[in-house]
């Protein structure tokens, strides 16, 4: 595979270059959540699933991933955290 | 920037095509290629997060003391702990669209 150099995008010209950041913006995006999805399955992983006893996620593991909700406690945590800092730092 | 690319636009070695076609079809080549680039070292760089959680998370859970090698038991509950962890992964990402969707719902209306 070719490297990306800096001569290739100097050739570019104004309208492929506002394209090109746009590509790399909502790209960067994407990465993001991606990359949050892998911390929320890792911590969820660790809280919702004892042992290893079959190879399929069970009913009750299930439910605590989504219902009893693995994910929106922590963001309902992150949330609250952050209003609580921002609140005293008003202060 | 765009009037200093057609003044050195030297590269051209067939004159038979027209200035501005073979301009576009190299930029758009050129585009093309990054993009690609992007996108694939976006997919490596993600195939490479999972399995270091994977191999984290099961070497946790299924080694839970080391052997000389792998056990039949050991190479068993890898298997399964990694299916498991591939599916979780897949619950947990679309709860957390889900979730990302109904925020910026609140957010704006």
């Amino acid at each position: 595979m070719s490297q990306i150099s800096k001569n290739d995008i100097t050739q570019l010209d104004e309208a492929s270059q506002a394209e090109l950041l746009k590509f790399v913006e909502s790209e960067n995006a994407k990465a993001k959540l991606q990359s949050s999805i892998h911390l929320f399955t890792d911590l969820c992983f660790k809280k919702c699933v004892p042992s290893i006893t079959t190879g399929s996620v069970s009913q009750a593991e299930s439910t605590c991933m989504q219902l009893a909700n693995c994910v929106d406690r922590f963001l309902d945590t992150n949330i609250f955290v952050v209003n609580k800092i921002s609140q005293s730092m008003q202060k | 920037m765009a009037f200093s690319l057609f003044g050195g636009s030297d590269k051209k070695d067939t004159g038979a095509v027209t200035l501005s076609g073979e301009d576009s079809s190299n930029v758009n080549s050129i585009k093309e290629n990054l993009q690609a680039q992007i996108l694939q070292e976006i997919a490596l760089s993600n195939a490479t997060e999972l399995i270091s959680k994977i191999s984290n998370n099961c070497y946790e859970k299924c080694i839970v003391t080391p052997g000389s090698s792998l056990s039949a038991a050991d190479t068993a509950c890898l298997d399964q702990c990694s299916e498991k962890y591939i599916q979780a992964w897949n619950i947990i990402s679309r709860r957390y669209l889900a979730r990302v969707q109904s925020e910026s719902k609140n957010i704006i209306p």
